[in-house]
């Protein structure tokens, strides 16, 4: 194994050109507290801009308490500005300077419809599933509105893409609706109690609307001034 | 819900020019505990000192953000009280700032790791030992570093630093509780 060296930056560090973070509604999870989705931009020393889902590398959805977005922050993003790999606006900045800056994304949170619209991209939870261990399962949360599994697949058969011959599922659930939220976090836990393992997939995309990219796409603050 | 209490901070300070190296290097050391686990004589809250975080400047600092995120959730408590990352990263600076080796205690370079871990490997490639000890019921590589191998030392933090936690890298011993 050939270890990075961790005393270097990199030549060529990332640079963050964008926050946001989409509230999620109150009933998204049985905790009723405000959920989040945060996503960062980074510009790539190759050009290539990329969003970014905070911890999107989970195996489950990506619906973060305020905590876990600044925990995620300092086991990564936070970590990287310490020797300049991670620059915002093309600018160096401490730890504890990008912390509070996220703090203020979090302080002036969006909706996913507003989202959208803003940065021409919707969440959508993207769950990908065999059917049988599921079918008959009874939900663990006395709060859940499906009683069974097969009462949230009546709710989204006419959506679900079967495949495999009707032995598998996909279903796309687009956050900008005021239930997907809800029903993506109950739908989740139908398929952890199934413990599918690598069987299931569960992710939180960012897909492209149907209008397009806004007329003021995402752009580094470093190209504005230049132009 | 159990979280970790910490106590008090001290750091011990290497400059660059006694290892022949371009940075300083710093062992911080941390006095901290669990708050639910007790002292079964004295029925205190147990603590103790460790190696909180090793390294050069930017190596330290780049530990002491990874550490704060469980300041956010309260999973981490400076003195017993809630703190934000922020502060506890500025702590850390402070400390870097201010650093002269303390009075009492010293720090001792003493890594310890899974017997198949890849350090040891360049270990024997620089003609230095190790050892297999019994800890906890697991087998364990342990290596000691005189104080001439510290540049050797503190090499192997530099490409293995992320990979092994600074606690497994030294030792602290008679720092005052």
């Amino acid at each position: 194994m050939q270890p990075a060296d961790s005393r270097q930056a990199p030549l060529l560090p990332d640079n963050e050109i964008q926050q946001a973070a989409i509230l999620l509604p109150d009933d998204t999870t049985i905790c009723g507290d405000a959920r989040y989705v945060a996503v960062a931009w980074t510009l790539h020393p190759s050009n290539d801009t990329t969003a970014q889902v905070l911890g999107s590398q989970r195996r489950c959805l990506p619906f973060l308490a305020r905590y876990e977005v600044v925990d995620l922050l300092c086991q990564d993003r936070a970590m990287r500005t310490v020797d300049g790999g991670l620059l915002v606006d093309g600018c160096l900045v401490t730890p504890e300077n990008y912390l509070a800056q996220w703090r203020r994304t979090l302080g002036r949170p969006v909706s996913a419809a507003l989202f959208a619209r803003q940065f021409g991209v919707y969440p959508a939870a993207v769950f990908n599933a065999p059917l049988a261990p599921l079918r008959g399962q009874r939900s663990s949360w006395s709060s859940s509105p499906f009683e069974r599994f097969d009462d949230l697949e009546a709710r989204y058969a006419s959506r679900m893409r079967y495949r495999e011959g009707h032995r598998a599922f996909e279903l796309v659930l687009d956050l900008r609706e005021s239930t997907a939220p809800r029903d993506a976090f109950y739908l989740e836990s139908f398929v952890f109690a199934a413990d599918l393992g690598d069987a299931a997939r569960i992710e939180l995309q960012l897909l492209p609307t149907e209008e397009g990219a806004p007329a003021h796409p995402v752009q580094p603050t470093l190209f504005a001034e230049a132009a | 819900m159990s979280h970790r209490l910490e106590y008090q901070w001290t750091a011990f300070h290497v400059p660059a020019a006694s290892l022949g190296m371009t940075d300083d290097r710093f062992v911080i050391a941390i006095e901290g505990g669990d708050n639910n686990v007790c002292d079964a004589r004295t029925g205190k809250r147990s603590r103790s000192w460790s190696v909180g975080m090793i390294g050069s400047r930017v190596q330290v600092l780049r530990q002491a953000v990874r550490v704060a995120g469980a300041c956010e959730s309260g999973s981490l408590q400076p003195h017993g009280r809630r703190c934000t990352p922020e502060a506890y990263v500025r702590r850390i600076r402070a400390l870097l700032d201010s650093a002269l080796c303390p009075a009492k205690g010293q720090w001792r370079a003493r890594l310890r790791v899974r017997p198949d871990h890849p350090v040891l490997g360049e270990l024997e490639s620089v003609g230095l030992d190790f050892r297999i000890e019994k800890r906890y019921g697991e087998n364990e590589a342990c290596a000691e570093f005189a104080t001439d191998r510290w540049p050797d030392f503190f090499g192997l933090i530099d490409r293995y630093g992320l990979d092994v936690p600074p606690w497994r890298w030294a030792e602290v011993v008679g720092l005052p509780p």
